[in-house]
């Protein structure tokens, strides 16, 4: 049922050139937030195998960066796209960009600095979770994009990574259980669930109330303020100098 | 007398602590999230400034921030309005986040860092931005500029200061912004307005401005050195994503034809016509004429012949070059942190000195962030003093040198550089190159020694100061050309740094020992981060770039770490 939705959702994105443009910027955006953390955790962490892979998966999410970004590039190319077209919506004029209180971001990744609040197992939980989710979704990417051999080519070089990414990670997990620490290994991992299911529920809320408002507000635009409107464009903008108000530091 | 300045939700979010009249501590949030123009709430930066002062949020008399909510919100439901019916789109989009969040801002920001309501202020963009450049100048008495891309109502601000006092004359009022103007060009020309406006910049060095008459056409001038932008060719007055109109386009169809779209190729050479070289050169040209007129506008009206220059469209060298060459006044004065950044250190001071602070010395760069070894290393390095960087930077090695705070603003002045030897034609693309920067026309800064800089540029007297911060280009002379020709721009123009042993007695000993060792006091330099990513703060941060990097060394805080130790 999820992969339905999922489907129906994802299928008008990848149809629609701009939204494929932005979407896989996103991705590159993502794919370098998620390197970033990665390479803070692996100087954090205390085992060197583990560090060893750390680093070896944050090469990989720049790397992956770097290939959602080209193609970004070669989809806004093919397409005719503008530079407007691609840049992310809270790097454009006037547009707060806080997303504060949501444990993961739209694309399930988690927000910087996490191995500073949780611990290595958690953290390491957290990854498995997120890269397992990240594979499946890639996979049904790819094959989305069964029209596009290019866009496809690079979520199954991406995809290959991605299973590496989830062995590890549940190689380390399975090392703890068996060294008797299976109850925290759990623990984590239902909290990593938990908090994707949180984030998404947390999303939706914010997306649907977000739509709803402005849904109401475009409406209004067309009853109660277009009066204001057609009396407003009669009175031009200021040309020339203005004296300045003088107002200081104050209130608002 | 303790005030925190913030700016937030533009591009490049900051704080800035200001005890007693002096910025004591100011850092940018996106060298701590290391998210490229941060634009959310500095949170980081404002907790790192409170406790570099060993302060609580409580201990703070003020918290202050850039703009004044209210007047922006009117701004933005004016502007909206008067574009009815074409505003439908943007209105809704818009007024939500105004009515969802921007208009509580008080409570947002007293909930976000612990202060009680009554102590969050609101200073108006323009005044943070002019408050900035003319209190941490060394003039008592100067003429003060602001040209900007937006804030509240004003864009460009004629002001004059005096001792600790700010006074604003005039201004010219929202949608008649140059800044919004080069960016709705910018964005034209394929690149990322209000992000890539130095690479249109970069690219009037290689064309001539044979579309002036055009460009001029958008923004005429009118009485009183006052321009307007032509309504029919921008939407930006309403619309912050697309901010040039289709008519603008239909209009200079014939002449200069379409938008170049993204990813496609540049029409730089002779090649492919040079279209968007000469369009940038013709920008460049009206962009200068305009600035030129308001400066000759401040002169009449203040009488000072000492300008301190304030706002983003003064991050143009060249603009900043010819107002030194062409302009009125016998001193320029560049503010620090041009960009959205400065606005939070600005701010805090405005408000201190409306506090009752007395006006005191500033540091000139803003070198007020975080030290670079404050984190845990990455092994022990060797001893790497001036001799040795000089060693090895005539030895052909390209090198990242770290050391003390962090400025503010989009460049590193000093502490955060990396250095190689100018001599030869590859010595650009090999420096930018090891950075993952390959865009063949962005300039690149040439450090040299201040006292022997007349051998090699040439710089007007009133440019110096710039120069000093890397605010101004410079003409190129001959010896110049043949030792370091790839510093040297088409145009023959170079962006050009002096150093001198007063303010940075390391980076002159290293440019003197270069000049013993091959003839010439000159280095080229960048601000150290790679191709789209924020400077880096920490050691750590240094040691994760170096690797991504081909650089041949780090040097951090007098440890050198060569590039084989580390990968």
């Amino acid at each position: 049922m999820a992969y339905f939705f999922l489907r129906l959702r994802q299928q008008r994105v990848w149809a629609d050139p701009r939204r494929k443009h932005r979407t896989l910027l996103s991705f590159a955006e993502t794919e370098e937030d998620g390197g970033r953390d990665l390479a803070r955790a692996a100087e954090r962490v205390c085992d060197p195998e583990l560090r060893q892979h750390l680093e070896r998966h944050s090469r990989d999410e720049a790397r992956h960066a770097s290939l959602f970004r080209q193609r970004a590039l070669e989809v806004a190319a093919e397409e005719h796209l503008s530079a407007a077209d691609g840049v992310a919506p809270e790097k454009r004029f006037e547009l707060a960009g806080a997303r504060a209180g949501l444990e993961i971001d739209v694309h399930g990744a988690f927000r910087a600095g996490l191995i500073d609040e949780l611990g290595e197992l958690e953290y390491v939980a957290m990854l498995h979770v997120a890269e397992r989710k990240a594979a499946a979704l890639f996979a049904a990417y790819s094959e989305m994009n069964a029209h596009d051999g290019k866009t496809r080519a690079v979520f199954e070089e991406i995809l290959r990574d991605e299973k590496y990414h989830v062995a590890y990670t549940g190689t380390f997990l399975d090392k703890w259980r068996k060294q008797g620490r299976g109850a925290e290994v759990e623990r984590a991992l239902d909290a990593a669930t938990d908090s994707r299911w949180l984030g998404a529920w947390k999303r939706l809320g914010v997306r649907s109330a977000s739509s709803f408002s402005q849904l109401v507000l475009f409406a209004l635009y067309w009853t109660l303020i277009a009066p204001f409107g057609l009396l407003a464009r009669r009175r031009a903008p200021p040309v020339g100098w203005q004296r300045a108000n003088g107002r200081r530091v104050g209130q608002y | 007398m303790r005030v925190l300045g913030i700016s937030a939700f533009h591009r490049d979010s900051a704080a800035a602590l200001c005890i007693d009249g002096v910025l004591v501590a100011a850092a940018q949030e996106e060298r701590f999230t290391r998210k490229p123009l941060d634009n959310g709430l500095p949170r980081r930066a404002a907790r790192f400034c409170l406790d570099r002062a060993a302060i609580a949020a409580a201990d703070l008399d003020a918290l202050v921030f850039h703009e004044k909510p209210l007047r922006k919100f009117e701004r933005t439901l004016a502007t909206q309005l008067q574009a009815f019916p074409r505003s439908a789109r943007t209105f809704s989009r818009d007024l939500f986040h105004w009515l969802g969040d921007r208009l509580w801002i008080r409570t947002r920001l007293a909930e976000e860092f612990g202060v009680a309501p009554e102590k969050v202020r609101f200073v108006e963009h323009a005044r943070a931005h002019a408050a900035l450049a003319f209190y941490s100048s060394p003039h008592d008495e100067a003429a003060v500029l602001v040209v900007d891309d937006l804030g509240e109502w004003a864009t460009t601000t004629l002001a004059r200061g005096s001792g600790a006092t700010l006074t604003s004359l005039e201004e010219l009022h929202f949608p008649h912004s140059l800044g919004l103007w080069l960016s709705a060009y910018t964005q034209f020309l394929g690149f990322a307005p209000g992000l890539d406006e130095e690479r249109v910049e970069a690219l009037a060095h290689l064309g001539s401005p044979r579309y002036e008459r055009e460009v001029t056409s958008t923004a005429p001038e009118g009485d009183g050195a006052a321009f307007t932008i032509d309504p029919r060719c921008f939407r930006f007055a309403f619309d912050g994503e697309q901010l040039f109109e289709r008519e603008f386009e239909a209009r200079f169809a014939a002449s200069y034809g379409p938008r170049r779209a993204a990813g496609h190729r540049l029409r730089i050479d002779a090649e492919l016509d040079a279209r968007d070289a000469d369009l940038s050169a013709s920008v460049q040209r009206v962009l200068e004429s305009r600035v030129l007129g308001l400066a000759r506008a401040l002169r009449e009206r203040t009488g000072c012949d000492v300008a301190c220059l304030a706002g983003e469209v003064f991050r143009n060298r060249s603009l900043v070059a010819r107002l030194a060459s062409d302009g009125p006044f016998r001193e320029l004065f560049v503010g620090p942190a041009l960009g959205e950044a400065g606005v939070a250190a600005g701010a805090a001071l405005e408000e201190s000195l409306s506090l009752g602070a007395p006006r005191c010395a500033q540091d000139p760069t803003l070198a007020l962030g975080a030290a670079a070894s404050s984190d845990a290393g990455a092994g022990d390095g060797s001893e790497s003093g001036p001799e040795d960087l000089a060693e090895r930077l005539c030895a052909g090695q390209t090198v990242a040198w770290v050391r003390g705070a962090l400025e503010l603003g989009p460049e590193s002045v000093a502490s955060r550089l990396v250095l190689g030897a100018a001599g030869g034609f590859e010595a650009r693309e090999r420096l930018l190159g090891a950075l993952q920067r390959s865009e063949s026309y962005l300039p690149i800064r040439l450090l040299v020694a201040a006292e022997l800089a007349a051998e090699w540029i040439e710089l007007p007297a009133s440019a110096r100061q710039a120069a000093h911060v890397g605010g101004s280009m410079a003409r190129a002379r001959d010896e110049l050309r043949r030792h370091a020709p790839s510093a040297v721009l088409a145009s023959g123009a170079v962006w050009a740094q002096l150093v001198d042993r007063g303010r940075d007695a390391e980076l002159h000993e290293v440019l003197l020992r270069m000049n013993r060792a091959l003839g010439a006091p000159l280095l080229l330099a960048a601000s150290f981060h790679l191709r789209s990513q924020p400077i880096v703060r920490t050691q750590a941060d240094a040691v994760d770039a170096f690797r991504r990097s081909s650089l041949d060394a780090l040097v951090v805080d007098g440890r050198c770490f060569a590039a084989a130790a580390l990968i």
